[in-house]
């Protein structure tokens, strides 16, 4: 599978996991708002894993998605065979961060556990944030995260 | 195809166009950048309403600049 993001050093930009992708389509918040705004202004990356893409076609929000996968800045980050390998301890660590702060729900967030350790392997590579509005998932990972409100 | 036209630019324009060493290429590029930025402007008002960058406040602004220059503080999870 060709990653179309080419590699750290070259541009910037930024990671988003599930719950950001979903807060920034909804424009949740304007600081979000003014995120996507800058991210067009200024030519840096909006990276979306590609897992986000598949989780987000399944449900209500697919047209939206859609359409915000058509902005420039926008793009969708691979899921490698490498990257899956590279993603299972991450997994585990974010599925143990979700069972010690929201366990009656870990399990079904799954789709959420997924996409957080394939952000983390993108921002990782990259050296690039996750944008995340569940900071919690990243407890006792090495990544840079920027919190939406 | 490319078409021939004359324009007039402010001396400061003129010049950072002609010191650019394709003053063509360098204004067709100036178009396509602030295309691309247009349409993405479109897709935001259409996801979120045509008033969307209302309540964006300075500091909301201002964030998000330091965020896309490597400006902001990490929140280190």
């Amino acid at each position: 599978m060709t990653d179309p993001v080419p590699p750290a050093g070259v541009l910037s930009g930024h990671v988003l996991d599930l719950d950001a992708v979903v807060h920034l389509i909804e424009g949740k918040s304007m600081y979000g708002r003014a995120v996507v705004r800058q991210s067009s202004a200024h030519g840096v990356t909006l990276l979306v894993p590609a897992l986000a893409v598949q989780v987000l076609s399944l449900g209500p929000i697919q047209p939206r998605l859609e359409r915000f996968l058509r902005m420039s800045m926008v793009v969708t980050g691979a899921l490698s065979p490498g990257d899956a390998v590279e993603g299972g301890p991450y997994a585990q660590e974010i599925m143990a961060s979700l069972r010690r702060h929201r366990p009656s729900a870990a399990d079904a967030l799954l789709p959420d556990v997924l996409v957080a350790a394939h952000a983390a392997v993108h921002a990782t590579r990259r050296g690039w944030r996750i944008i995340t509005a569940t900071p919690y998932l990243y407890e006792g990972l090495d990544v840079r995260l920027e919190i939406l409100p | 195809m490319t078409k021939k036209i004359t324009i007039s630019l402010p001396d400061e324009l003129a010049d950072e166009a002609q010191a650019s060493g394709n003053a063509s290429a360098y204004i067709a590029a100036a178009l396509r950048e602030r295309r691309r930025i247009q349409g993405d402007l479109a897709i935001m008002a259409d996801l979120w309403g045509p008033s969307w960058q209302d309540g964006i406040s300075d500091d909301d602004s201002a964030r998000a600049a330091r965020l896309m220059t490597g400006g902001a503080k990490a929140d280190a999870a």
